[in-house]
């Protein structure tokens, strides 16, 4: 178990240093697809509710160190990995729709508790459920498509 | 206890999140203390080492790219005066930082910006001097056009700025031409445009006009240039108009800029914190 979570973490930090790099400048409307939430969200489902929940705060606390504020970002992401750990992965042909669906609902959860922590009052409701919510999920979803075609259904 | 222990392992999980969310907050709500910008400083360290070394590649990468096409021009030697266009400007370019350096009241260092954003709601900066070249919190980034933002943090190589094209950024204004006061501050829209709020509707304003720091300004000097009014409209049962200010600094092609080394006043620091615990 040791092992397991030591490569993970050495993924996480690569996969937050690509997500400084390279999809922060892939920004539309100040939206960004997050590479990290997308490696919770294969962790909870992997590795349990508990452990995700765990590793969504640890992921959460590292691009909050690379990128922003402080506690925003392991909020959304620990809400993420519990949220995606009621999706645990099971055996079944429909995998990848399981998948998708699984990245939808923890999207739409992770983008709404950091757009609410991140803005405050100050966007309105309206913004805060359709731009940043909505249209972030999409941009999410987008990504997962590839990463599971390139990446996780090898995994 | 035993019952406790089986209803905390039934639901440990939401323990867990609960527990989580809550530190979560609790570092959201202190990240400013001094312990946690250490924490912060440091990953600015480790990161901006990253960074720098990322951009150099990408210099360098664009210096081959050039003298590819230098040679290609060479050949082609109808090009050769558009080429000696661009070193023009660049020259021009180059001279007027030099100017503006020699003119400043204040002492300026220059950095260059080796990482930036400039589309999303909290732009960030990150410049090539930090604590070991005597930067600190609060000192002013500018360019020979104006105001460029404040530093927010700084490591002992490297500091992150605070531009105006950040939605948490405010600055006291003044209109140059009425000396008319309100607060600059920016909404996420165009990061060529600013909002110039708390401007009565009996004060005179137009398009066109200059807006600069004030003398209110908790960190930048009075007279820093920020931009230019673009529109100015008023709206129906508000007290104030609706003041649209196209910002000086074309934040897109910033590439170098200079620090104001000025040292707060220390005095006017004290005398606000002891109204504030007045208060």
């Amino acid at each position: 178990m040791l092992n397991t979570s030591l490569i993970y973490a050495g993924i996480l930090l690569v996969l937050a240093l690509i997500q400084k790099f390279l999809f922060n400048k892939l920004a539309v409307y100040g939206l960004v697809p997050d590479v990290v939430l997308i490696f919770v969200i294969f962790l909870s489902r992997r590795e349990g509710q508990l452990f995700g929940t765990a590793a969504g705060f640890l992921c959460g606390l590292v691009t909050d160190l690379v990128l922003g504020t402080l506690g925003v970002g392991s909020f959304s992401k620990t809400a993420a990995g519990f949220t995606a750990g009621y999706f645990e992965k099971k055996e079944s042909r429909n995998e990848e729709l399981q998948f998708l669906i699984c990245v939808a609902v923890t999207s739409l959860v992770h983008n709404f508790c950091y757009t609410l922590i991140a803005n405050g009052g100050s966007v309105p409701f309206i913004k805060l459920i359709l731009l940043y919510t909505l249209l972030g999920s999409v941009y999410n979803l987008l990504l997962a498509y590839l990463a599971y075609h390139l990446v996780l259904r090898r995994v | 206890m035993q019952r406790v222990l089986e209803i905390i392992l039934a639901f440990k999980e939401y323990l867990v999140l609960v527990l989580l969310c809550s530190i979560s907050l609790l570092l959201f709500a202190k990240s400013d203390t001094p312990a946690l910008r250490n924490v912060r400083a440091f990953s600015v360290e480790i990161f901006g080492a990253f960074e720098s070394t990322f951009s150099g590649l990408s210099r360098y990468v664009s210096l081959v790219d050039e003298n590819n096409t230098l040679l290609v021009q060479n050949i082609a030697l109808a090009d050769q005066v558009n080429f000696l266009r661009w070193a023009k400007t660049e020259n021009s370019t180059l001279r007027t930082l030099l100017h503006f350096k020699a003119e400043s009241d204040y002492s300026l260092k220059a950095a260059q910006v080796i990482d930036k954003s400039i589309t999303l709601d909290r732009n960030l900066m990150m410049l090539n001097l930090g604590s070991a070249d005597s930067i600190k919190i609060d000192m002013v980034a500018v360019t020979d056009v104006g105001l460029v933002g404040r530093v927010i943090l700084t490591s002992r190589n490297f500091c992150i700025v605070q531009p105006i094209i950040n939605k948490d950024f405010k600055a006291s204004a003044m209109i140059e031409r009425t000396r008319g006061f309100g607060i600059l501050a920016w909404n996420g829209e165009s990061f060529k445009e600013a909002d110039l709020l708390n401007i009565p509707l009996n004060t005179p304003i137009q398009k066109g006009d200059h807006i600069i720091t004030s003398e209110y300004s908790s960190f930048a000097p009075a007279g820093l240039q920020l931009g230019t009014v673009s529109s100015v409209t008023e709206i129906a049962g508000q007290h104030f108009y609706k003041v649209k200010v196209a910002l000086s600094v074309d934040f897109s092609a910033l590439e170098v800029v200079f620090i104001q080394t000025r040292q707060k006043n220390i005095e006017q620091d004290d005398l606000r914190k002891r109204y504030k615990e007045f208060q």
